[in-house]
């Protein structure tokens, strides 16, 4: 089975890609319209650097060539939401190419990725359409994957990690205001289909599964696929056909005369791009020699933690980064996280005294949540005594548990759920949950 | 009724008038410059009641330093003709009304020979100031592309051609096109061009070999007289070679029906102009329709061969040798600019043609006749009309091609011309 | 010009023909492609003259405005509760 995908990005700008209408909070349909994005003849397009800029974001995260130059061309399709029934995009001269996307170990081929504009939005209403031009103009990335994505989970699995990658690297809010829609690329015999206009994730995996299924069986029983265009319907979770002439007669890729050339080398070099968080993973596994599962669970709690580790990691060594960050810290970081980056040296220096033997491991623990809490340090003592003999007195009522945990870590679980009853609530769970394991392992 | 609708009534110029103009001095553009609280049709029923919310960048200039906007002049329906045969209303030629205007801005061409200091303003994409210009006997002005903010110009060409002034005198140019001139963050092909410079002497003069080759006898007089008049100026007049002239007509027509093309294609119906269609229609029916009921025989005809020139392997043989070939010719225009002013041709072959004549043309008879016309405004250089001589009561014109940004030498050619050559006005009757 | 050739253009122009305009323009795209091919002899030339003047970098900041016209702009259009009516979609 082969999938590719193309994913429309829409970019986090302020104004749109061509006119000056806002690009958020709209809060009635065509309010951010104006003669430039309704198509009215005599108005010019005028590019936003802006987006410009995050499209060169993107093409460095998908490890893309991005060209000295670029211009920009009018794909000619016919449809009611599209004010001039043109669309700008780039044709020639894509703002990335020939990239490559890490999932884990398997790569996945970018063929390119390129600046457009979005159209209206539409509902069909009785007899006719009702059309909603506020989202006309909006700078869009259309990213295109080779055929390399082997099944409908795996597209999933690239999607999460990708959009994960997009929104931290380009700063695109989770906050609704802008979508992330795919074409979706299938075939599972020679022939392909393309389900159009896909949105969100879950309707990306069913829309790949049941034609999966479809193609299957039509080619099980002995009949051909027709590359045609499909529309994935989310209510009956089917794809249907697509009317043929709905997309037919694409033409022209007339070069776009009003826009002129950009010279993206210039702008390029000023531009700092962030690191993905996959590509963190990446790095944290080469240069820190940790395993893949211990960068990723640090990684997506937050990238601020991922920060701490680093810099920890330089200051101390690897080995205390990820014994305290995945440990006591990584527990309190909810606290923690609105007060970084400015705490990261006092923390940095408890574990250099404990690195340096100055204090042992309790100490240090109790220090750190101490300095994270507030709390003083004695108070910190005590309750960690209570707890730790509340822990004690849990194990030696029931000493089969030291036999049970040295099989099978999961045993604790008897032990912390005793504490956590017992002591309602006063304790954190992953306070409990720490000393517990801190004091069945002294004790095998 | 005002006075420009009575003299409206005999040449038919204006599609629209302003209610009550203001006195003082005044001014007109043509159907496709989007002026507020007129029509903007652009000489198409597919447009017809589209009311722009805007003023065009050279209206809202013109408007700012006193000048009155008295009308809308009638133009070839998006400035597909030679002779303003295309558009709603046909103009008539002052020097005699049983022949065209020339066009597409013959309306405007009409307007500023037969009113007293009248500015009009048109627009070319292939010669459609200098043919109105030439045939009307008036000065005919098409700016480098870019020079004039094109904002409000509804073009269906766009990556050449310029919203340019017709008058009757050249103080006019030099009044108005610094006006209209400059950036304009409305259109950025604007936002490139150097400070005009007005005030260069025209020195020297170059004409293409065997240019006037094919040319009737009297336009072919009055050019050669005129190139004597320049001599007399004071201007060097040389002969050069410019091989690559021959390919303008076919790779401009190329470009400007792909161009065309995509331009076109935003009417269909809504949103703009004329929506009377039948909404309960699928989409696709609905802009078929729509197209083949207002769009006229040349707008039809141009969408479909902009389809043919970029669909599939055409893209390749024709819509982009035709960008190559505009790299040649830029190329053989600016070698001989660099050491002459400018370049001297007439500017139609003919003078203007009765109407009776023009109907017996095919699309392409028509469109050759732009053949030195087109290659400036192809190319997005400067230029000029200028009356050179009259054949039998009717004008014929001389064009002067500059280089990029430099208007200024024609605007000074214009005024010296008009103090060495003997033109002459309309009589107008009414 | 092939009749067939000539349906597609037209219908990928989203343009309708009558018998009597197809039979006119096909004598009229004929007479095109005789003017056309006076360029079978012309030179090649692999820099595409794109933009006549160069225009380059003429980008616009990121800053938003709000159009104080939008009333003014949809009393051109056809609209119903702030929507802009249009043709059936399929």
């Amino acid at each position: 089975m082969k999938i590719g995908l193309e994913i429309h990005v829409q970019l986090p700008t302020r104004s749109k890609m061509f006119c000056s209408c806002p690009s958020t909070g709209a809060e009635g349909p065509n309010e951010h319209i104006c003669p430039g994005c309704m198509g009215m003849p005599g108005t010019r397009p005028s590019l936003n650097k802006a987006a410009v800029e995050i499209g060169i974001k993107l093409a460095r995260l998908l490890n893309c060539t991005v060209p000295d130059v670029i211009w920009f061309n009018r794909k000619i399709y016919f449809y009611p939401d599209l004010c001039r029934h043109y669309q700008i995009t780039q044709y020639e001269t894509p703002i990335g190419r020939n990239g490559v996307y890490h999932l884990g170990k398997k790569p996945i081929g970018i063929t390119e990725a390129h600046l457009e504009e979005d159209p209206g939005s539409m509902t069909k209403s009785g007899d006719g359409a009702l059309i909603d031009y506020n989202r006309s103009g909006m700078p869009l990335v259309e990213i295109v994957t080779d055929p390399d994505i082997s099944s409908p989970a795996e597209a999933r699995e690239f999607l999460t990690s990708l959009l994960k990658d997009i929104r931290h690297v380009i700063d695109l809010p989770d906050d609704g205001e802008r979508s992330i829609r795919c074409d979706c690329n299938i075939s599972v015999g020679k022939e392909r289909c393309e389900v159009k206009n896909v949105s969100g994730l879950k309707n990306v995996e069913r829309a790949l599964t049941y034609e999966a299924v479809r193609q299957t069986k039509v080619l099980q029983s002995g009949g051909k696929i027709v590359r045609e265009t499909r529309h994935y319907d989310e209510e009956r979770k089917v794809t249907t056909a697509a009317r043929k002439k709905e997309f037919a007669g694409d033409y022209a890729y007339v070069l776009e005369p009003n826009l002129g050339v950009i010279n993206v080398k210039g702008i390029a070099g000023d531009i700092v791009t962030k690191e993905s968080p996959q590509g963190m993973v990446s790095r944290f596994q080469k240069e820190f020699g940790i395993e893949e599962k211990m960068a990723k669970q640090i990684i997506n709690t937050s990238m601020k933690l991922a920060e701490l580790f680093e810099h920890i990691a330089r200051k101390a060594d690897t080995e205390n980064a990820v014994k305290w960050v995945a440990g006591p810290i990584s527990s309190n970081w909810k606290i923690l996280e609105s007060q970084m980056p400015g705490r990261t040296d006092g923390l940095t220096d408890i574990i250099i005294q404990y690195k340096n033997k100055m204090i042992n491991d309790v100490e240090c623990s109790m220090r750190l949540k101490a300095f994270i809490t507030g709390g003083t340090l004695s108070d910190m003592e005590k309750n960690g005594a209570d707890l730790d003999a509340l822990i004690r007195k849990a194990v030696s009522d029931n000493p089969s548990v030291i036999d049970d945990y040295r099989k099978n870590e999961k045993a604790a679980n008897r032990v912390i759920g005793a504490v956590m009853k017992q002591t309602g609530g006063a304790y954190s769970s992953s306070d409990i949950v720490e000393a517990t394991k801190r004091i069945l392992d002294e004790m095998l | 009724m005002t006075r420009h609708r009575i003299i409206n009534e005999r040449y038919r110029m204006f599609s629209e008038t302003a209610a009550r103009p203001d006195d003082g001095p005044e001014f007109s553009v043509s159907d496709d410059i989007a002026a507020m609280g007129f029509q903007a049709a652009a000489g198409s029923r597919v447009l017809e009641g589209y009311r722009p919310v805007f003023d065009a960048t050279a209206v809202s200039r013109l408007k700012a330093v006193g000048r009155s906007l008295v009308g809308k002049t009638n133009m070839d329906e998006f400035g597909f003709g030679m002779f303003t045969t295309t558009g709603p209303e046909v103009p008539r030629n002052p020097f005699d009304i049983r022949r065209s205007c020339g066009g597409s801005s013959g309306g405007a061409a009409c307007a500023a020979a037969v009113l007293d200091d009248h500015v009009a303003l048109g627009t070319s994409a292939g010669g459609s100031i200098t043919s109105p210009a030439a045939f009307c006997g008036i000065f005919g002005l098409t700016p480098t592309h870019g020079r004039v903010s094109r904002y409000g110009q509804i073009d269906s060409v766009s990556s050449m051609g310029s919203i340019g002034v017709l008058a009757s005198k050249s103080s006019m140019l030099r009044e108005c096109l610094p006006v209209i001139s400059g950036k304009d963050r409305m259109d950025p092909v604007s936002t490139v061009q150097p400070v005009l410079k007005l005030g260069k002497k025209l020195r020297s003069a170059a004409v293409p070999k065997g240019i006037t080759d094919g040319v009737g006898k009297d336009v072919r007089k009055a050019f050669d007289d005129s190139l004597d008049v320049l001599r007399g100026m004071s201007v060097d007049v040389e002969y050069v070679d410019m091989p690559s002239l021959r390919y303008a007509l076919p790779a401009h027509y190329i470009l400007s029906v792909t161009e065309t093309a995509t331009n076109l294609v935003t009417y269909c119906g809504m949103r703009v102009g004329k929506q009377d269609g039948d909404l309960s229609l699928p989409f696709n029916d609905y802009f078929v329709s729509f197209r083949s009921r207002y769009f006229g025989r040349e707008a039809k005809l141009r969408s479909i061969m902009g389809a043919l020139m970029t669909s599939g392997e055409n893209r390749n043989a024709f819509y982009l040798r035709s960008l190559g070939i505009r790299q040649l010719l830029l190329e053989d225009h600016k070698d001989v600019l660099r050491t002459h002013d400018v370049i001297v041709t007439p500017s139609m072959p003919s003078v203007a043609p009765n109407f009776s004549d023009i109907e017996g043309m095919s699309s392409v008879d028509r469109y050759v006749t732009g053949r030195f016309a087109v290659p400036p405004v192809f190319c997005g250089l400067p230029c000029l009309s200028v009356p050179c001589g009259y054949s039998g009561g009717m004008p014929a014109g001389m064009q002067l091609t500059s280089d990029h940004w430099d208007e200024g030498v024609l605007i000074s050619a214009a005024e010296e011309w008009e103090k060495m050559f003997p033109m002459k006005r309309p009589e107008v009757s009414v | 010009m092939d009749t067939d050739m000539l349906k597609r253009a037209a219908g990928a122009a989203r343009i309708e023909l009558t018998d009597e305009e197809r039979v006119g323009f096909s004598e009229d795209i004929d007479k095109i492609f005789d003017l056309l091919n006076a360029l079978n002899d012309a030179p090649s030339c692999n820099s595409l003259c794109f933009d006549p003047v160069g225009v380059s970098d003429a980008l616009r900041d990121d800053v938003p405005v709000v159009d104080d016209n939008v009333g003014h702009i949809l009393r051109n259009m056809s609209t119903y509760n702030g929507f802009v009516r249009g043709p059936k979609i399929v």
